[in-house]
């Protein structure tokens, strides 16, 4: 007898809790389509707990989420939660409860996080979609290791309502889906209403010269196999190579800064009252976080403010801008920690392309690509703040 | 770089005094791994200044 879903997801990782809620319609537009939704969304009756028991002794939510009431709404069955690094502070799907969220295709390799049991269910087939969130990379991220397409909206596009929040300003909730018709379907579904029209873009090859590829820091310590996969990408997009940002790498490091400053403002409560209720690797990272000086966010913020306003300024000469999602084919654990000689660690450098574009806060389609070995990666395809609906309209019909 | 140290050069103690500071008590067993932890911290903040010149091209 063949396993139902639930069970394999479980058996690697991917699940959380299995959360079965039925369709509100059988006749809506994704009716028919299952999801999972990551354990930190709300789901009416249930504990959010964002992977992490510190949240054990709260009340169960009054509601669910709205985006998990549209999904249903829309016709789609909630199978259950997806694991995730504890509090979405994470790039691995590492957690000390649900365990490790074990590749798809490799059991010993990395899904990559924070969103990873949400790709994973999605790569294996377990269902149409599911809903993750994006602070810093954490739907990119996963979903170019597994080989998904991934959706980071601009602010206000997917509603957060209902979402255990890591930092109010650069939490995106979005979604993951087996192609990029079905990530624009769901957007559609479940998203504000402007996802909706058509956009009177130029799709496919009337685009030509107005893709750039993004050098400089988004190439630096890429994988020849990645590297190739998106260079005969953006070829095969008309892009044009080398477009060159200063600043990115300060740009990382802005992001860094300001989503650790913030995750330690929303637990702050928490952590004075009850530390040990958070995991240890989480506790010690918050505490962390606590002794950023207020200087150093000032000075994020100053390069936060130049930094945006220079990458929004590529946008007068290009569409869209794209680049790797990660520098890294899907690690194996005992990669991340263990630097070879003169280079640096795998975990430090798994948010390297994502957190410069977080920071500006663009909305991002990650767009799956295979390597000749036929491990996946992902292109981050990025537009300038707002252009959703056109975003997702290109980025599907990159399908064909 | 010496991840023990925090980024004004501080020892373990320090950190723990920085961190009741802010409310937190920080227990022993866990400073040596926040000590670490805020070595990378310390290493974004350096970042902070890395390339800040010149303009996009």
């Amino acid at each position: 007898m063949s396993q139902s879903p639930i069970q394999i997801a479980r058996e690697n990782n991917w699940l959380a809790r299995e959360i079965a809620r039925p369709a509100l319609t059988s006749s809506g537009p994704l009716a028919g389509m299952t999801f999972f939704a990551k354990d930190l969304f709300a789901i009416a009756g249930e504990v959010t707990r964002a992977g992490s028991a510190c949240f054990d002794e709260d009340p169960p939510a009054i509601e669910d989420a709205v985006l998990v009431r549209r999904a249903r709404e829309a016709g789609a069955t909630l199978l259950g939660t997806t694991n995730m690094d504890a509090l979405a502070y994470g790039f691995v799907t590492n957690n000390p409860e649900y365990g490790r969220a074990r590749h798809p295709m490799d059991p010993r390799r990395l899904c990559g996080g924070s969103s990873g049991g949400s790709a994973a269910v999605v790569a294996a087939g377990l269902a149409d979609f599911a809903l993750g969130t994006d602070t810093s990379g954490s739907i990119r991220v996963p979903a170019a290791f597994c080989g998904v397409a991934g959706y980071k909206p601009s602010v206000g596009m997917l509603e957060n309502s209902g979402i255990q929040q890591l930092s109010p300003t650069f939490d995106r909730p979005g979604v993951l889906a087996r192609d990029l018709a079905t990530l624009r379907q769901v957007a559609q579904a479940i998203g504000h209403h402007s996802l909706s029209e058509t956009d009177d873009g130029l799709p496919g090859n009337a685009l030509r010269g107005k893709v750039g590829l993004l050098g400089g820091h988004f190439q630096r310590g890429i994988d020849p196999a990645v590297e190739q996969a998106v260079l005969q990408f953006s070829i095969q997009l008309g892009a044009r190579t080398g477009v060159e940002i200063s600043g990115a790498t300060a740009a990382r490091a802005a992001a860094y800064v300001l989503v650790a400053y913030e995750a330690f403002q929303v637990h702050a409560k928490r952590l004075r009252e009850s530390p040990d209720a958070f995991d240890a690797e989480t506790r010690h990272r918050l505490f962390d976080s606590a002794l950023i000086s207020e200087e150093w966010r000032a000075n994020a913020i100053a390069v936060q403010t130049d930094f945006s306003h220079r990458f929004n300024m590529l946008f007068d000469e290009f569409s869209f801008l794209v680049s790797p999602c990660v520098p890294m084919l899907p690690p194996l654990k005992s990669e991340l920690d263990t630097a070879r000689p003169g280079q640096t660690p795998l975990r430090a450098s798994l948010g390297l392309y994502t957190q410069p574009i977080s920071l500006v806060g663009c909305p991002v389609v990650s767009v799956p690509l295979s390597t000749k070995a036929g491990w996946p990666t992902a292109i981050q395809l990025i537009g300038p703040v707002g252009s959703d609906t056109r975003l997702l309209e290109y980025a599907e019909s990159l399908s064909s | 770089m010496d991840h023990t140290r925090d980024p004004k050069g501080s020892t373990l103690d320090t950190i723990r005094g920085r961190l009741l500071e802010k409310g937190i008590d920080c227990a022993p067993t866990d400073l040596p791994e926040v000590a670490r932890h805020l070595g990378v911290l310390e290493d974004m903040v350096r970042e902070l200044s890395s390339d800040l010149s010149g303009s996009s091209t």
